[in-house]
């Protein structure tokens, strides 16, 4: 048996301990959150007082936490020899991310970052089309994030320091996906909100090169208010290749008296695939589909971009992998 | 209108698409007497003079000692400022189409001879005339969506071939091409100039001597950021010609304006083809009918040449980033 102790309960803890109970042989043994109020709302499991508890009684750690707070916990982790989940991003600094990478490669540890969107049917799909080259070569491409502003526990989100604003929140996503796509990026050039002082809200637009040519554009909100949405558009030299989160609604349902919903649903719940995944590389060391190296380069090209936006100059990618 | 009412204008070039719209808007209003046209492709102009029974004269000159009071420029952007500063030296005011020339130095001299010849120049920028974009305007003046934070534009398009894609003749590709439009109307609903452009530009969808794509980011005075996507990247089995798209971030609200959404559907088996028939109201007559009345009520042009530089140094900015690969300071120097 797999035992897993979640650290933090928002959003995401709550999300990964479901996922984490579906999956054959693991157990979740327990919860802790600097918040034990929040903690204890946390039903069917264990609330721990302490972190040192927690990692005491499991063999793998899921690290939900605010992002400036991830390093201390994964280096415990890889301390204590734990397999270490850790939500997106892998952390807040480039001088923490370099600590983490050096000790994990030393110590040979487990690490997953949960860069999600490699698990998502349609964006594995847009990328199995990009390497079947079935519009041609992709050129321009255009990507976009966005939501309404959360405020999390403490408002965190807004605080730069804590959260790096909506580009180390949402658009870190797309980055991933992009170097997925078509690899290191050569340049990026950025813009937004949150290092202009704008207040408990965020909007970004970046600019990246990536070595192989292409050309793109990506928008991150927080500063949109009808909910959830993404799309991405790959302008090739064939054709073209589109996808909008608004139009595939498979299902429609309105009820009398004006509520209504839209849903796509598909059989594969991203958060469990993408668990499994992780759970499998800690029981057969099967690679999953991102390794920690990529987590690495992602966070790279997206704290360039946060740069950018504070500079007002095009950051270079220097080292492209640790 | 008895004749003698009419505005009496000229043609100066079909080499521009568009004239071949705007003749025929304006040869359909009352108040409007279309004399004839100049062109120095004769072949096209013998087509023209045919197709809208007007009389093609054998040079531009000829056209401006006629009784007319306004000319519409639609050569290629290299000509503009030649042809510009011949009519305003005519004594005739000037519809001019986009970009109002291929540099600063011509586009000065145009808004110069005008100028100095008490004729009006005023530019093509038919988007100022979309419904979906007047009407964001608005709701923006009224301040319903709070202070404007951010916009994110484009003006895709497809491929034109002809002589845009002879840098000599049109000054710039697609970014010369689609940047002026939406860069205008930022600026339009800003009331603001762009302090810095970055750009990243290439020409890989086409393989061709000209750029076909790329992506601009540039900030206005007063900190509102933006993006424009110029591409010519439609491809030709895509639905439509292109867009004009604007989401415009504000502290209070947000607005999303798709300019030619308003389409129905047609699949048609012959051409193997899904396409989109528009049904929204024109905006060219608009413009059109702007020009007109500037004229017949001696008013201030709707859209300067002033206007038509400042949007236009944006594209040439844009082409000095990519080549330095760094962001540029406005105006240039």
């Amino acid at each position: 048996m797999d035992r897993v102790g979640v650290i933090g309960c928002g959003k995401m803890g709550l999300k990964h301990m479901d996922c984490f109970r579906r999956i054959p042989g693991v157990k979740v043994v327990g919860v802790y959150d600097t918040n034990a109020v929040k903690c204890k709302e946390c039903s069917g499991v264990k609330h721990y007082e302490t972190v040192a508890e927690l990692f005491k009684d499991c063999d793998i750690v899921d690290i939900c936490t605010p992002t400036n707070t991830h390093k201390e916990y994964i280096m415990e982790g890889i301390k204590q020899k734990k397999a270490v989940f850790v939500e997106k991003p892998l952390c807040r600094t480039m001088d923490e991310a370099n600590e983490i990478l050096k000790e994990a490669k030393k110590k040979k540890a487990k690490i997953m970052v949960g860069h999600i969107l490699r698990y998502f049917n349609q964006y594995a799909n847009i990328k199995r089309l990009v390497d079947a080259k079935a519009a041609g070569k992709p050129c321009v491409v255009r990507i976009s994030r966005v939501n309404g502003f959360r405020r999390g526990s403490n408002n965190w989100f807004s605080s730069l320091e804590k959260s790096g604003g909506v580009i180390l929140d949402l658009m870190i996503h797309d980055i991933d996906f992009l170097m997925w796509c078509f690899g290191d990026v050569e340049r990026v050039y950025a813009m937004n909100l949150m290092s202009k002082g704008v207040q408990d809200t965020d909007y970004a637009l970046a600019v990246l090169r990536f070595k192989n040519g292409v050309i793109a554009h990506l928008e991150a909100s927080w500063a949109h208010y009808s909910g959830f949405r993404t799309s991405v558009e790959m302008a090739c030299d064939k054709g073209l290749i589109s996808y909008d989160s608004r139009n595939p609604n498979t299902l429609a349902v309105e009820f009398a008296g004006g509520r209504n919903f839209k849903d796509s649903p598909v059989d594969e719940n991203a958060t469990l695939v993408e668990l499994k995944d992780f759970i499998n590389y800690t029981r057969s060391g099967k690679i999953p589909k991102l390794d920690i190296d990529d987590a690495y380069g992602c966070l790279e090209v997206s704290l360039a971009a946060l740069e950018s936006t504070k500079t007002g100059k095009v950051v270079t990618i220097k080292k492209g992998k640790f | 209108m008895a004749s003698d009412d009419k505005v009496k204008i000229g043609i100066m070039s079909f080499a521009h698409m568009h004239a071949h719209s705007y003749t025929a808007y304006l040869m359909g209003m009352d108040s409007v007497k279309v004399i004839g046209l100049a062109d120095d492709d004769k072949k096209r102009g013998r087509a023209m003079s045919k197709e809208f029974k007007i009389k093609a004269f054998d040079n531009c000159k000829k056209l401006l000692k006629e009784d007319i009071e306004a000319v519409v420029i639609c050569s290629e952007n290299s000509k503009h400022a030649e042809l510009a500063i011949m009519a305003a030296e005519a004594k005739k005011h000037i519809l001019c189409e986009k970009p109002i020339s291929t540099n600063i130095k011509d586009a000065q001299k145009m808004i110069e001879a005008c100028k100095k010849n008490g004729v009006k120049l005023m530019l093509a920028f038919p988007c100022r005339y979309l419904t979906s974009v007047t009407r964001a305007r608005r709701i923006i003046e009224n301040g319903e969506i709070g202070r404007i934070l951010a916009i994110k534009g484009t003006n895709h398009g497809s491929f034109p071939g002809g002589w845009f894609v002879d840098v000599k003749k049109s000054g710039g590709g697609a970014v010369m091409d689609h940047t002026v439009h939406v860069v205008d109307l930022m600026r339009w609903i800003l009331n603001k100039e762009v302090k810095r452009v970055y750009a990243e530009i290439d020409k890989s969808i086409h393989n061709k001597k000209i750029d076909d794509c790329g992506t601009l980011a540039f900030e206005f005075h007063g900190g509102v950021i933006a993006t424009l996507d110029p591409s010519w990247s439609r491809p030709k089995s895509f639905m439509t010609w292109g867009d004009v798209t604007l989401d415009i971030i504000g502290e209070k609200g947000v607005i999303q304006v798709d300019a030619f959404a308003q389409a129905i559907n047609v699949f048609d088996d012959t051409k193997n083809k899904h396409y989109w028939a528009n049904w929204g109201s024109n905006a060219d007559t608009k413009m059109l009918r702007s020009f007109v009345d500037m004229i017949r009520y001696n008013k201030e042009p709707a859209i300067s040449g002033y206007d038509g530089l400042k949007a236009m140094e944006v594209a040439l900015g844009a082409y000095e980033s990519a080549k330095k690969k760094q962001a540029v300071e406005l105006p240039l120097k």
